[in-house]
């Protein structure tokens, strides 16, 4: 212990000594470690984005839905009996938040001037109250040129019959405001035009890109649009205490639910529209049910993430390739400048190891210092971008991030990695330098300074 | 001058003996340099092959070197998909002769070709309409044995919807309507209907049609994304342009021409196109049957796909593949119909894939509907106009084409060709004569103008109502020009459709969305448009010009977003590089302390120390560089000669095309030369100025 404690504060020295070197090798480490720090906040920040708004739009951890076919050619995605199926998954699902069932449906929204297509949600926000929460609402300004600061609306209005929160950018489109009134139009299952005329009961802040082709009505709303009974459902959202276990949920969901005798579509990791071509040339009439967990249904965006981690895993292990060879040319350097040292100490008595470790201890300090000090500095950059809110001004960018604004999303974990990263790439790099060191032999070594 | 050129020589002498003497730094150093502008020859020139193979797809199908358009709209024009699922309001030119008129006397102008795009739907029919299409045509020829054949098989369909209409019954609300429709299938089925049907031919087959037919109304609607456009000049102005099948609108008549990607994409047997698909995972994306399970999962899900087959197959087709079958699988259980028969041929694995998809191109797709819409047919598409209605019309589909060179780019397909007449029909443009008359009307009842809201209404009713049963014989869906008119003169009407015709000045004088302007010399793309945005200020029409990049949309712009990604990172990789390199030559600076000390002493004034120390890196980054560079090119070069496969769908998109072939454009080489000039300069700086400032009496001390 002694002994560590004595390698330890030598090789402070030797670091203070050098000071010029360490600086530049510290710089360049202390670079590194915040751009890696950074860069997995940006990827964590558009991974949380994509979870935010897909979880609050789109989908459950896990989906209970399904395929109902009145003809052998038809798909409609549809669950009969949805208060039957939310029993059984309620009773059923370990770790369990809460559940709730929403209508599913694409319709032409249409104000007095202009116009868009959109999915309606169809949900019942007393069973819903955490879509209130994350909801938030924007202000008139947002919307509206000239309008105030002022939010207008309330999300838990959704409760009145006819009423639909809509977000910012389909307000600005639709030139509406709160109060003002929408008419849904859509296709009954046996193809007739239908509409419907709502009430704007709240204008929604962006969330990425999906909520451009998403709103939300009372459950009502689709079910008179589309002519459907009431019991009729889309899907069935689970939302898990813990998200990652969305997968082995929807296993078990799935033994639990073919022993109730429901039958199951085969697993296909993709969301629920792009399976209409393959269930309508199926040959079977009636109900499926069709389990997919989060990331199944925004299977479209996932290739953001992958891009952005091969980017920059790519670019961090050139960046580490280039600082190994730097470290392990300033430890060579060090270790010849100070082979009488070295000398002095072997004959001594310091046995090879202790040198070693010496060498080795060095490194580490550099290496632990310098990414400590990048990550701090990468969580301060971090934490001033996301309270400057800066807004992205490219529509492919904010498209590709999913979000309007830069956030970058740095916790524990990304910081600890980072460290854990660099100082040991530090002390890898170091190692050969510090075995060439170890293996000197005395004699050799003080005859060299002569 | 002598003296000069002795101490360069010098210089250059100790320079090089230093860098061969310091091996390992100047090897730390030179591997970084080479390193850092190898990747930036390769990103560069990777980036500008795709930058330029997505300029060749979107200029050269469809954007042309610059697009105008209106100032008015409230969208900006994104030709390849923007960000809402709305049609874009991009605003109008009212006039596009006038347009034309001042755009092409420009010079370096070659044309000027209207443009606008609408998105039309096309239903291909389905089983009930061309029963009753084949019924219509036996009736006409008196053909009683055919139309006694033909009321076995609708009775047959009849009775198959009313099991159908069941299971209706779970799902809807409303089971008075569904009671109707039962009634209707019933009814249809009665011998009674068909007792007297000759003599009441004609209303009949109008119940029938208006009855029977819209109850399978599952039919088969496709979605075209329809350019508007003068035909003979888009074909003049877009060089690539070429016709696959069929041939190209003839001049003066009206009609559409499909692209190749979307025929085969979107208008193609599910069953075909999910084997095309299966096919170009394996040979282009490089996946294996044996262990992909995302394709294995593909495959069995084609497999369940046999009723698309079987319901295309009349009685003697049935027999003839279930014997096909029977021997090419060589089965031996007689209990297997030909359902099971054709799933098992359609679930392929890696062993037996190719065979079977030769197989069923030749064997199988002979028997069945290949294409929705096949070349030389007349569809009925229909369109929402800007002002909400709902326009419908005949068309007749002349050919397919495709942009040569690009012919697998799935983004060079996205649109249709129309002519300019029948897209303002679609877009719901008047003529002046029909605008004319309507404002007579107008005035005369003193009606307000109609918004697209009322129109909505009009057309749908205001509330959550179903529409109501129109009158007997009246079209419930009421779009279709020619519910009302006589039903031979409809079948006339069809026939006729691809003989309409339009005179060249209809198509110039009028409304057009864009225009695209086409260049001569692509390279002078800047100054063109200053020179048309001068013409147009002068004139004072309220129009912008954008380049192909900003008239794409989103796709112009994420080659953008991947260069700004691409610069970041050699930015980045540089900085760290820079701070590395100096770091490694101070320490080599410091180990010269007194070789330094020494050439002072004996008279070495400062500046050859720098000059030393700067021909060192220089030398150093030359070598490297050039080592760098060239590897770099070699393998850009070697990517150029083999073709980089895009393996999934985002980076095929990205290639515009299956695959990438690069080249070296020697300004990025000239580039990372310049810039790795610079870093060198750069990271010597410091030590060199360390370096000087080296007493003479440091080298005197020596080895203390």
């Amino acid at each position: 212990m002694a002994t560590l404690r004595m390698i330890l504060l030598i090789a402070m020295r030797n670091l203070v000594q050098a000071r010029v070197r360490t600086l530049f090798l510290g710089t360049a480490l202390t670079l590194v470690t915040m751009l890696l720090v950074i860069l997995m906040g940006l990827s964590q920040g558009i991974s949380d984005n994509i979870v935010r708004s897909a979880t609050t739009l789109s989908t459950g951890h896990v989906n209970v839905a399904g395929f109902f076919k009145a003809t052998s050619t038809d798909s409609a995605p549809l669950i009969t009996d949805a208060s039957r199926l939310k029993k059984i998954v309620r009773e059923n699902t370990e770790g369990l938040d809460y559940v709730v069932d929403r209508n599913r449906g694409w319709a032409r929204i249409i104000s007095p001037t202009g116009a868009l297509a959109s999915l309606i949600l169809g949900v019942d926000i007393e069973e819903e109250e955490r879509l209130v929460d994350v909801l938030q609402l924007a202000p008139q300004s947002d919307y509206k040129e000239g309008g105030s600061q002022q939010i207008l609306g309330d999300a838990s209005r959704l409760a009145d019959p006819n009423t639909v929160v809509l977000f910012a950018t389909q307000a600005e489109r639709l030139e509406v405001d709160v109060g003002d009134k929408l008419t849904l139009r859509s296709q009954t299952r046996d193809g007739r035009a239908n509409t419907v005329d709502v009430t704007i009961v709240a204008v929604a802040r962006d969330i990425g890109i999906l909520s451009n082709f998403s709103m939300f009505v009372p459950k009502q709303v689709v079910l008179d649009l589309y002519q459907l009974k009431p019991d009729t459902s889309g899907a069935i959202q689970i939302y898990l205490d813990d998200i990652d276990r969305s997968r082995e949920v929807m296993e078990h969901l799935r033994l639990v639910l073919e022993k109730e005798g429901y039958e199951l579509m085969e697993y296909q990791p993709a969301p629920f529209f792009a399976k209409f071509g393959t269930t309508s040339g199926e040959d079977w009439i009636g109900q499926k049910i069709d389990l997919t967990v989060w990331s199944d249904e925004v299977e479209f965006l996932m290739w953001v993430l992958t891009a952005l981690d091969t980017v920059s895993y790519a670019l961090i292990a050139i960046l580490i390739a280039i600082i190994a060879v730097g470290v392990m040319n300033t430890m060579w350097i060090s270790v010849r400048k100070r082979t009488s040292e070295i000398g002095t100490l072997r004959a001594m008595g310091m046995t090879k190891s202790r040198v070693f470790l010496l060498f080795i201890s060095e490194a580490f300090l550099l290496g632990l210092f310098a990414s400590l000090l990048g990550a701090t500095l990468a969580t301060i950059i971090a934490l001033s971008i996301n309270a400057a809110e800066i807004t992205i001004p490219v529509d492919a960018v904010r498209a590709i991030l999913l979000s309007d604004k830069l956030v970058l999303a740095i916790g524990p974990e990304q910081f600890l990695i980072a460290i854990g990263m660099l100082t040991s790439f530090t002390v890898i790099s170091a190692m050969w330098p510090s075995i060439r060191a170890a293996r000197m032999q005395p004699v050799e070594a003080i005859q060299q300074t002569e | 001058m002598g003296n000069l050129l002795v101490s360069l020589r010098i210089v250059f002498l100790i320079a090089m003996r230093n860098l061969t003497s310091h091996r390992v730094k100047s090897l730390i150093v030179g591997s970084i340099m080479a390193f850092g502008t190898m990747l930036m020859v390769v990103g560069t020139s990777l980036l500008d092959s795709v930058e330029e193979s997505m300029e060749k797809v979107v200029s050269s199908s469809l954007t042309g070197q610059l697009q105008i358009y209106s100032t008015q709209g409230r969208d900006e024009l994104s030709l390849f998909g923007g960000l809402t699922a709305s049609r874009p309001d991009i605003g109008e030119i009212e006039d596009f002769s006038k347009l034309k008129q001042l755009v092409e006397p420009i010079e370096n102008v070659e044309a000027i070709v209207p443009m606008g795009v609408t998105i039309a739907t096309g239903a291909g029919g389905n089983d009930i309409d061309s029963t009753l299409a084949d019924l219509r045509r036996a009736v006409d020829a008196n053909n009683s044995v055919e139309v006694k054949k033909l009321e076995g098989q609708i009775v047959q369909l009849a009775s198959l919807l009313e099991d159908e209409y069941e299971y209706r019954a779970k799902i809807a609300a409303d089971t008075e309507k569904l009671e109707q429709d039962l009634e209707v299938l019933q009814r249809v089925q009665e011998s009674d209907f068909w007792e007297d049907f000759d003599l009441n031919a004609n209303a009949r087959l109008m119940y029938l049609d208006t009855k029977l037919a819209p109850l399978a109304a599952d039919g088969k609607l496709f979605f075209l994304r329809l350019l508007g456009t003068d035909p003979q000049l888009f074909k003049k102005s877009f060089d690539r342009f070429e016709i696959d099948k069929g041939q190209m609108i003839p001049p003066g008549k009206r009609g559409v021409l499909l692209s190749r990607r979307a025929h085969e994409r979107f208008l193609k047997h599910r069953v075909a196109r999910q084997l095309d698909r299966v096919k170009r995972e394996i040979e282009v994306e490089g996946r294996s049957l044996e262990d992909d399970e995302l394709l294995q999962g593909r495959v069995r899900r084609l497999s369940r796909q046999y009723r698309r087959i079987l319901f295309q197959l009349d009685v003697a087709e049935t027999a003839r593949l279930d014997k096909m079958l029977r021997d090419y699988l060589s089965e031996d259980t007689p209990e297997d119909d030909l359902a099971k028969l054709v799933e098992k041929f359609l679930l392929v694995d890696s062993n037996n894939f190719d065979e079977r998809y030769n197989y069923f191109y030749e064997n199988i797709a002979p028997m069945i509907e290949l294409y929705r819409v096949n070349v030389g047919e007349t569809v009925t598409i229909q369109a929402f106009t800007r002002r909400g209605y709902l326009k419908g019309m005949n068309v007749k589909i002349w050919g397919t084409f495709q942009f040569k060179g690009i012919e697998d780019s799935d983004l060079a397909g996205v649109v249709n060709l129309t002519d300019m007449v029948t897209f303002r029909e679609l877009y719901g443009k008047m003529t002046d004569a029909q605008q004319a008359e309507l404002e007579e009307l107008r005035e005369e009842v003193g009606a307000d103008v109609v918004t697209r809201d009322e129109a909505e209404d009009a057309l749908f009713g205001g509330d959550a109502e179903l529409m109501e049963e129109g009158q007997p014989g009246e079209l419930t869906e009421g779009f279709d020009e020619f519910a009302e008119v006589d039903v031979l003169e409809r079948d006339e009407r069809l026939a006729r459709a691809g003989e309409l015709t339009y005179e060249q000045e209809e198509i110039d004088s009028g409304l057009a969305l864009n225009a695209a302007v086409i260049l001569k010399d692509r390279d002078r793309i800047k100054e063109t448009r200053s020179a048309i945005e001068a013409a147009i200020a002068r004139e004072g029409l309220k129009l912008r010009v954008v380049n192909w990049q900003e008239a794409a949309g989103i796709v112009g712009q994420l080659i953008t977003v991947i260069r700004l990604v691409l610069y970041a990172a050699i930015f980045i990789i540089f900085l760290v590089a820079l701070v590395i390199i100096n770091n490694s030559m101070v320490m080599a600076t410091m180990e010269r302390v007194s070789e330094i000390g020494t050439m002072r002493a004996i008279g070495a004034p400062r500046g050859f120390i720098l000059v030393l120390f700067m021909l060192e890196t220089l030398a150093l980054g030359l070598i490297a560089g050039t080592l760098g560079g060239l590897s770099g090119a070699l393998m850009i070069e070697a990517a150029g000669f083999y073709g980089i496969p895009a393996y999934n769908e985002i980076v095929r998109f990205i290639f515009a095309g299956p695959y990438l072939y690069p080249h070296v454009t020697w300004g990025n080489v000239l580039l990372a030369a310049v810039v790795i000039f610079v870093v060198s300069v750069i990271a010597t700086l410091y030590p060199a100025i360390v370096a000087t400032r080296i007493q003479p009496v440091v080298a005197m001390r020596g080895r203390e």
